[in-house]
């Protein structure tokens, strides 16, 4: 049974307010580097599915003309991982600034009714994804991130919505019924390639009834030695409920995740760079203290999808790794003692 | 026109990098650093050279380090099925030639991936070469259609 929304309510206005499609049409002081996605996740103990719809400046453009980019990236897991990277002319994409809502060929998001419709058709693979994703939280919104010496980026986030809908791969078509999700949308000038790595995650009960959500991210510069930003938002039902930041929080991580089912996207960079999984940890740990409050979480990851991303300035790239797992959620804030056993998403960079 | 044969996709492929990525294009060059190498692919040969900015590929020649393959192990290579390591010890994929010379090889195979993932038109011109002469998006479509027919009948 899906659930009953209403569309006035405050998390669907809030969305309404301020997930539109940004991408200026002139660039800030012809500033180059422009990058905006919306990016949604699913995660359950037997799937993942990964969908990100992205619109970058192309960096490499030599004719002096603004050129975009336009990439459309899945990945999902049922059995093993599948997935790609499909590239989009001009001329088959839609994103006006000010709506919520792409199209990207036969792809595509729109947020209609207090829901987010995505449709994710692979040219070369042979994955359909067909999900409505209901927000269930207030979402919260990051601006002036630092990534270097140029403008910020912004970070929209909804961290809790369930997913309804199915995914076929080949000839297996897998139902999704009320599956945990997540989503974000990020736009602002940055270059892979440049100081900087992250670390950013999610994660929620297993079901619906579960209150509790959080959403992590540690700013760092590229070698992960320094410590730019570090947040760990908390939600209780569709309300934020608390914030740490900046000393009040402490990561650790400790082992490397052992998989041997690891996809690595685009694939032909598996011939340069094959799949490993070194740097990504087989725990992240956390503990939040601060006016009372605790909140500690211990992620184990257990699967892995990296994406590679050619750097803007030069022919190396940078690797994003998405991992899924399990989550144990423990503290007491104002009070009140949280215990939550859970799923998450952790999202690491390496160079 | 893209093209199902294997030397007129690196021949174009070559100019899409001189043209759009011209920093990989320069980077092959000088990791090649003059070096012929002798490709032969589904028993078809050419020497390619890479020299002052122009490339060229030959029928005839010596190599200083050759290479041996076929349609289906760059299919697997591509699409991440094996490994270059696993291709080589099963003889998929076979090369000789010096030590120096099989490492400005490798160099030379890396940049121009690198320079592939940058560049708008070389996808298209690999997607063309390794699905034949028939479009990998129409034969997808193609696909999913029949389907979906045989669900919905």
């Amino acid at each position: 049974m899906t659930p009953t929304l209403t569309p006035g309510g405050v998390v669907q206005r809030a969305i309404a307010r301020g997930d539109y499609v940004r991408r200026p049409a002139t660039r800030l002081a012809d500033y180059a580097g422009h990058k905006e996605w919306f990016h949604f996740c699913v995660s359950t103990v037997e799937m993942d599915i990964l969908v990100n719809f992205s619109l970058s400046d192309d960096s490499w453009s030599r004719d002096g003309a603004r050129t975009e980019g336009a990439r459309l990236t899945c990945a999902v897991r049922t059995d093993g991982w599948d997935g790609d990277i499909d590239c989009f002319e001009p001329d088959e994409v839609t994103a006006p600034s000010g709506r919520i809502g792409l199209r990207f060929g036969e792809s595509s998001v729109r947020y209609e009714n207090g829901t987010y419709r995505v449709t994710a058709r692979m040219r070369r693979r042979p994955i359909d994804v067909d999900l409505t994703l209901y927000p269930f939280t207030v979402p919260s919104q990051v601006n002036n991130i630092l990534l270097g010496d140029g403008p910020p980026l912004q970070w929209f986030l909804v961290p809790r919505l369930a997913a309804f809908g199915e995914v076929r791969v080949g000839d297996q078509r897998t139902e999704v019924a009320g599956a945990p999700g997540y989503h974000d949308h990020n736009w602002g000038y940055f270059r892979w390639g440049q100081d900087f790595a992250w670390v950013w995650g999610y994660g929620h009960g297993r079901t619906l009834g579960s209150p509790w959500t959080i959403a992590f991210d540690r700013l760092t510069d590229r070698g992960r030695g320094t410590d730019v930003e570090r947040g760990l938002l908390l939600w209780k039902g569709k309300n934020r409920h608390r914030l740490f930041r900046g000393t009040e929080l402490r990561v650790s991580e400790h082992g490397f995740l052992r998989s041997n089912d690891a996809l690595r996207l685009p694939r032909v960079m598996a011939m340069i760079r094959p799949a490993a999984t070194v740097d990504v940890p087989a725990t992240l740990q956390g503990r939040a203290e601060g006016r009372g409050d605790v909140l500690e979480f211990l992620f184990s990851s257990r699967h892995v999808c990296q994406f590679v991303a050619p750097n803007d300035g030069d022919l190396g790239s940078t690797v994003i790794s998405e991992l899924s797992g399990d989550l144990h959620l423990s503290g007491r804030i104002r009070g009140e003692p949280i215990e939550m056993d859970g799923r998450a998403m952790f999202e690491f960079l390496s160079g | 026109m893209a093209s199902a044969d294997f030397f007129t996709f690196l021949s174009r492929g070559l100019d899409a990098l001189g043209a759009e990525v011209p920093l990989a294009y320069s980077l092959l060059s000088r990791n090649l650093g003059g070096r012929t190498v002798r490709i032969t692919v589904d028993g078809d040969t050419r020497c390619l050279r890479v020299h002052g900015g122009r490339h060229s590929l030959d029928a005839d020649g010596i190599g200083d380090v050759e290479l041996r393959t076929d349609r289906g192990a760059l299919v697997s290579l591509v699409e991440a099925r094996e490994s270059l390591l696993s291709a080589i010890m099963t003889d998929r994929l076979m090369l000789r030639g010096a030590p120096n010379d099989l490492v400005a090889l490798y160099d030379a195979l890396t940049v121009f991936i690198q320079g592939a993932v940058r560049s708008s038109a070389l996808p298209a011109l690999l997607d063309a070469y390794l699905n034949g002469t028939q479009s990998a998006q129409r034969r997808r479509t193609a696909e999913m259609r029949s389907l979906r027919t045989s669900e919905e009948g």
